[in-house]
């Protein structure tokens, strides 16, 4: 078997009293895509935000490409590719002005293939955030993501807010650039017809705990059977 | 690179803010000046320099953090690659950066302006400027760190400012910029280091905890950071206190000059410890408990030797007052009496009584006598002696209008000049330039004339005439120490003192003070105000002398002797390096013992009682 990109062991997060993570133990393997589904503050952000070192651990490991995401950050970076939930860029920027900043950054940045992204998903170069719709933000912030060839790609709830014609947009662009080498992507959302789309793995986040997780077809059997337990996770409630 | 984008988007983010900062400082610099001339404020550079500083405090400093705040702009930042250290490098860069820039564009902006508008307004570089830009670096700083932890930036400046006035303030104002001259540069910035490190630190931490990343400083590292921070702060505080106090009982501590008050309870001292700045103290010489007045490197002097009018003013006497000046301008005056700051009440008020009281003191003490025998002194500018009704006259000539040097001739006072000396002559009532070179030389003013000497041979000149006759009387090498008011010469030849009769040539020896074992006399002289011997308050003339015996110990053996003139001799020498600053009485003197300490000495007895400091 090979080496997992992504491993987390035992890992604990909390923010004051409230306890988003309670020891997740979760494994990536190279070239898969994983959805991480949960409903909204399961605490898939805050474990999007521990693999990119923006937060440290209460407890617990967390490692990716066989790096710390702390210490080894800046080499860590450089190999990840993020979308965020909502364009967070600065509103005064436009597409070309958030290129010129995130190029020194990456060493495997290839303004060739943002130039063509860009093109193939009409993303307005010289239009600045502030005046993008929703749609054309998270084009920009996928180009840019992709740009440097990352070895993993993170998305974070991507698709919320998207109209349903930016929304098969991206959808399909991520499934395109998912299939491109060895690239592993962890996209996380609490739709299931994403997951079912684009997955090879299914992880179910709830309690902060992974309460699920297998092939996407092992899961949908399951949800098959017992449609209200998912359901239940995925909405947050009782179960 | 990757440093240059940082700062381009910071550029991107504020040049808007810097554009109308500079366009509103090209408007408003012109404008004030061109106002009337009493509308505009002092120091117009400096302030406009401030207001700079102010402006990209409150614009930039107090803005740089919490506008990252809004969306989630400090998120997209921290992911990025170059990381949350290369944001914040960045962020402060380009605030010393803007801090700088704009304040140097300010400061041509307000100097060319003066230039061409208000020439009067435009000032050479000054430390004040330095300093103004070192606070302005401070409050900066300070502003972006307190922005860190402060959602709302229009919170920052009230903060700020009560920070400036009740944190930073006392520690500068006491203890770093009115001083920085005399703790030097070092110390200056030192703790311009602790200060800005202390604020880019705080800000580092908000900053990391906005991320959610200050679990590591919040407990060990945090801790250390403020122990590293605070101890050498709380040592350089210590060591600041402890060389800004003087030590009289440290090896190294010197009096270097000393006053009395007129009742002689009080002694007002300009100290030194080592290399530490000068200290004044005032001394209650009846307990002996003293204190610190004033701020490092500021010295009593008694009125009039600081602006030069009464160039002759010196340490011996009984004073009434005592000034201290302010570098900034401002004096205070001390009661000779109390040791008090004097009230000077209201102006036209209390104003005569201190000049009468003043006017008293100087009376009593002056070291310039006039023929007769009557003191004359310097005051308001102008030489004052009693006439035969015991009313004061005024001997009006106008070289006293502005301040000069000068020693004690005699009956006269050379005064000297950067081209040409002058000699006040006392006996003649008349103000001579000394145009000949040879002139210049020690010289005396007598009745028979000036006695000048010249390649170590003594001549007399008369300055109507101008007729110079040789005085064979005067051996080549004699020293003459003293004029009597009889005319005769105390003079100093070859080891011994004599009494010189100049008009018969007669000339007696003077018995050495009893202690010196007849040992050769080196040296003789007076530690006077203006060069003259000093006088005991019976008209007895103290001399300091040293004798030509070496101690092992390599110091010599002197000190000071009474030369009675009744019976013209001396009394015991009171050994020791001693400098006479009062006479409490008849027969005591209080004097600055080896620089070290304060004695009463009884006369009579040789009797010696350390005042200061006391054990």
């Amino acid at each position: 078997m090979k080496s997992s990109v992504l491993t987390c062991s035992n890992l604990h997060k909390h923010f004051g009293k409230h306890s988003v993570l309670q020891g997740i133990d979760f494994e990536l393997a190279p070239g898969e895509i994983t959805v991480l589904l949960g409903a909204n503050g399961t605490g898939k952000s805050t474990l999007f935000k521990l693999a990119l070192g923006l937060l440290l651990p209460d407890q617990g490991t967390i490692e990716v490409l066989g790096l710390d995401p702390i210490k080894q950050s800046k080499n860590l970076r450089q190999q990840i590719g993020f979308v965020p939930s909502i364009p967070d860029a600065y509103d005064w920027m436009t597409v070309k002005d958030l290129f010129h900043m995130l190029a020194p950054q990456y060493p495997t940045w290839k303004k060739s293939e943002a130039d063509r992204l860009c093109e193939e998903l009409k993303v307005p170069i010289d239009r600045r955030f502030k005046q993008m719709s929703r749609g054309e933000g998270m084009k920009a912030m996928l180009v840019a993501a992709l740009a440097p060839d990352p070895k993993i790609l993170l998305l974070d709830e991507p698709f919320g807010g998207l109209d349903p014609m930016a929304r098969e947009e991206v959808l399909a662009r991520i499934i395109d650039e998912a299939r491109v080498g060895e690239r592993t992507l962890l996209c996380s959302t609490h739709d299931m017809e994403v997951a079912s789309r684009i997955a090879d793995r299914v992880a179910v986040l709830a309690d902060g705990k992974i309460e699920l997780q297998g092939l996407v077809s092992e899961i949908l059997q399951k949800e098959a059977a017992q449609p209200a337990d998912l359901q239940a996770v995925l909405a947050g409630g009782e179960r | 690179m990757i440093l240059r984008v940082y700062l381009w988007k910071e550029w991107q983010v504020f040049r808007p803010t810097l554009i109308a900062l500079s366009l509103l400082a090209v408007l408003v610099c012109p404008a004030i000046l061109l106002m009337p001339g009493d509308w505009v404020p002092g120091d117009f550079v400096g302030k406009v320099t401030v207001c700079a500083m102010l402006a990209i405090s409150v614009t930039i400093g107090a803005e740089l953090l919490p506008y990252e705040r809004t969306g989630k702009r400090m998120e997209f930042l921290g992911r990025l690659p170059a990381g949350e250290g290369m944001a914040f490098g960045a962020k402060l860069l380009f605030l010393l950066l803007s801090l700088l820039g704009f304040t140097v564009f300010c400061y041509l902006l307000a100097q060319v302006s003066a230039l061409f508008i208000k020439p009067g307004f435009v000032s050479p570089v000054d430390d004040v400027h330095l300093v103004i830009v070192g606070a302005g670096i401070i409050a900066c700083l300070w502003a972006f760190a307190i922005s860190s932890w402060i959602s709302r930036a229009t919170l920052v400046l009230p903060i700020l400012a009560v920070f400036l006035v009740f944190g930073i303030q006392p520690l500068l104002g006491g203890g770093v910029f009115k001083i920085w001259k005399g703790i030097g540069l070092w110390y200056l910035l030192f703790y311009l280091f602790i200060i800005t490190g202390g604020a880019i630190l705080l800000a580092w931490t908000s900053y990391l905890h906005r991320l959610g990343k200050s679990k590591g400083l919040k407990t060990k590292n945090v801790m250390w950071a403020g122990v590293c921070m605070i101890t050498p702060l709380g040592l350089a505080g210590w060591q600041l206190e402890n060389r800004l106090t003087p030590q009289p009982y440290s090896s190294d501590f010197k009096i270097r000059a000393a006053y009395a008050g007129p009742d002689h309870r009080h002694a007002f001292l300009s100290t030194k410890t080592g290399t530490a700045p000068y200290r004044s103290v005032i001394v209650d010489l009846e307990t002996g408990t003293w204190r610190v007045e004033g701020k490092p490197d500021q010295s009593f002097s008694p009125p009039g030797l600081y602006d030069g009018y009464d160039f002759l003013a010196g340490q011996i006497g009984e004073h009434e007052f005592l000034e201290m000046f302010d570098p900034g301008g401002g004096i205070a005056c001390y009661d000779g009496k109390t040791g008090e700051v004097f009230d000077f009440g209201t102006r036209g008020e209390l104003r005569p009584r201190l000049e009468d009281r003043l006017r008293e003191s100087k009376r009593r003490t002056s070291p310039i006598r006039m023929p007769d025998g009557q003191r004359a002194w310097i005051m308001n500018r102008s030489l004052e002696t009693l006439d035969e009704d015991g009313e004061i006259e005024h001997l009006g000539w106008s070289i006293f209008a502005t301040g000069r040097a000068g020693r004690i001739a005699g009956h006269g006072i050379r005064v000297f000049e950067p081209r040409q000396s002058l000699m006040i002559d006392l006996l003649r009532k008349r103000v001579y330039p000394l145009k000949e070179k040879w002139l210049n030389h020690p010289q005396l003013v007598m009745e028979e004339g000036w006695l000048v000497n010249k390649s170590r041979q003594w001549f007399l000149y008369e300055p109507d005439t101008q007729q110079v006759s040789e005085v064979t009387a005067l051996k080549p090498g004699v020293r003459v120490v003293h004029l009597l008011d009889d005319g005769q010469l105390l003079i100093h030849l070859e080891g011994q003192i004599s009494l010189l009769d100049l008009s018969s040539g007669e000339s007696e020896p003077i018995q050495s003070p009893s202690g010196s074992n007849g040992t050769p006399i080196w040296q003789v002289y007076s530690r006077g105000q203006g060069s003259a011997p000093i006088l005991t308050p019976k008209g007895d003339v103290i001399l300091h002398i040293i004798f030509w015996d070496r101690r092992i110990d390599e110091s010599y053996l002197g000190g000071i002797a009474v030369f009675d003139l009744q019976s013209n001799s001396f009394g015991a020498l009171i050994e020791g390096d001693y400098r006479v600053i009062s006479f409490p009485s008849d027969n005591t003197l209080l004097a600055v013992a080896d620089q070290k300490r304060i004695e009463r000495i009884n006369l009579d007895t040789g009797e010696r009682e350390v005042l200061f400091p006391r054990n």
